[in-house]
């Protein structure tokens, strides 16, 4: 169903993107926690929500949800509504609880973007594990791109880390392997699995960043033709990085080298109860 | 057939429509539910949620079981496939509170509930 829709069946008020009300949605998530968002929301659906602080705008659109539904009668706070603009975020306000927001659109033949949580997709390892493995990359060798991430994507899987965790945590990893053979003569990531979290560092020997505030911006490169020809290069992989991590430490020195730290936590809320069961 | 609206439904029936796990108080499946309220802010529930209904979260802290007893609600129904811990359930056990458990997500869960509450048979 398009916004338009959406904002008719729950008598709601276009509060941000009143140009995009044509927007199709197909599916929803509706939680109070960002980290079941984080752990549970699928690209592309519509978020209901009762959080009004700029969380919930940060979060929808690093997770690329389409528009976010407040509900309850709330408001979404005034700087929440700036970032909302700002990011191209259509958002709806409804006066509707989010039982009755969910069951009208439900019964439209909205449905969930995910339907259920199977047990595999417990959100966290369980308690006290922990694990770290070394990748080493090669700089230049272009062909071998992506084994890392693909690898360290692999071993979350089979250690039933949450779908969307993985899918962070492999393109962070694929930016840094990226960085490391585009820019750097040798590197390594480690990719650490605690209790809470999964940290990547990569840390490399190459020519270093000189201006780690410009190259963070998106669409800023220093690629040159043969890293581009390769569909590399187009200026998106740091800020990337940043997007999809909870923390992001970038550090380098010119001449030396890089070092770059992602942080990506489990849902702390439920899941970390849930992984205690 | 269409129910009114404000009709009510028993737990049990809520439970074989979704196949709900019962973790606590297996023996108050007859109690009524009136309606139900979706969230995860405990602030919010207590705020807006009324005697009877079904409370629909992923909240599993052992506060959940106070804020059911305080606003005397049906059952507490818990999402995502979270569950509680041993010393929520027996908390429950012990203040007569019901929670219900399942691995469908919050919303396909609500709207379930919805259409029980409303009777409407159509298939999806």
């Amino acid at each position: 169903m398009t916004l338009a829709e959406v904002q008719k069946i729950t008598n709601a008020v276009v509060v941000v993107g009143s140009d995009k009300l044509d927007l199709v949605v197909t599916t929803a998530f509706s939680a109070d926690l960002m980290s079941d968002v984080l752990a549970f929301a699928r690209p592309g659906c519509l978020l209901i929500t009762g959080i009004t602080n700029a969380q919930s705008v940060r979060t929808a659109y690093a997770l690329d949800i389409a528009a976010i539904l407040v509900c309850r009668g709330k408001m979404l706070q005034p700087d929440a509504v700036d970032i909302a603009r700002e990011l191209h975020i259509p958002v709806l306000a409804t006066p509707f609880i989010m039982f009755e927001t969910c069951g009208r659109l439900f019964q439209q033949g909205m449905v969930g973007c995910i339907r259920e949580v199977l047990p595999r997709q417990a959100a966290s390892p369980p308690v006290g594990m922990t694990f770290s493995e070394t990748f080493q990359v090669q700089g230049r060798n272009f062909s071998a791109a992506g084994t890392v991430s693909n690898t360290i994507k692999k071993i979350l899987r089979q250690q039933g880390i949450a779908e969307e965790i993985v899918r962070r945590v492999a393109v962070v990893a694929f930016e840094a392997e990226v960085n490391i053979i585009c820019y750097a003569h040798e590197g390594s990531i480690e990719c650490r699995i605690t209790p809470t979290a999964i940290i990547l560092q990569a840390i490399d020997h190459g020519p270093g960043i000189a201006d780690i505030q410009l190259a963070m911006q998106e669409g800023y490169s220093t690629a040159d033709d043969t890293i581009r020809s390769m569909g590399f290069g187009a200026g998106m992989g740091l800020a990337n990085m940043k997007k999809f991590s909870d923390e992001f430490d970038l550090s380098s020195e010119v001449g030396r080298g890089t070092y770059v730290k992602s942080v990506i936590r489990f849902s702390e809320e439920c899941a970390g109860q849930r992984a205690a069961v | 057939m269409r129910r009114a609206e404000g009709s009510s439904i028993t737990l049990r029936e809520i439970v074989q429509a979704l196949g709900c796990s019962v973790v606590s108080c297996a023996a108050q499946l007859d109690r009524t539910v009136t309606g139900a309220y979706v969230g995860d802010l405990l602030s919010d529930v207590v705020a807006r949620s009324g005697p009877g209904m079904l409370w629909i979260t992923c909240q599993v802290h052992s506060t959940i079981v106070a804020v059911a007893v305080l606003k005397e609600l049906a059952a507490i129904l818990i999402v995502h496939g979270a569950v509680p811990d041993a010393e929520t359930i027996a908390k429950a056990e012990a203040e007569g509170v019901v929670m219900l458990t399942t691995t469908l997500s919050a919303f396909e869960t609500a709207g379930a509930v919805y259409q029980l509450l409303h009777q409407q048979h159509t298939s999806r």
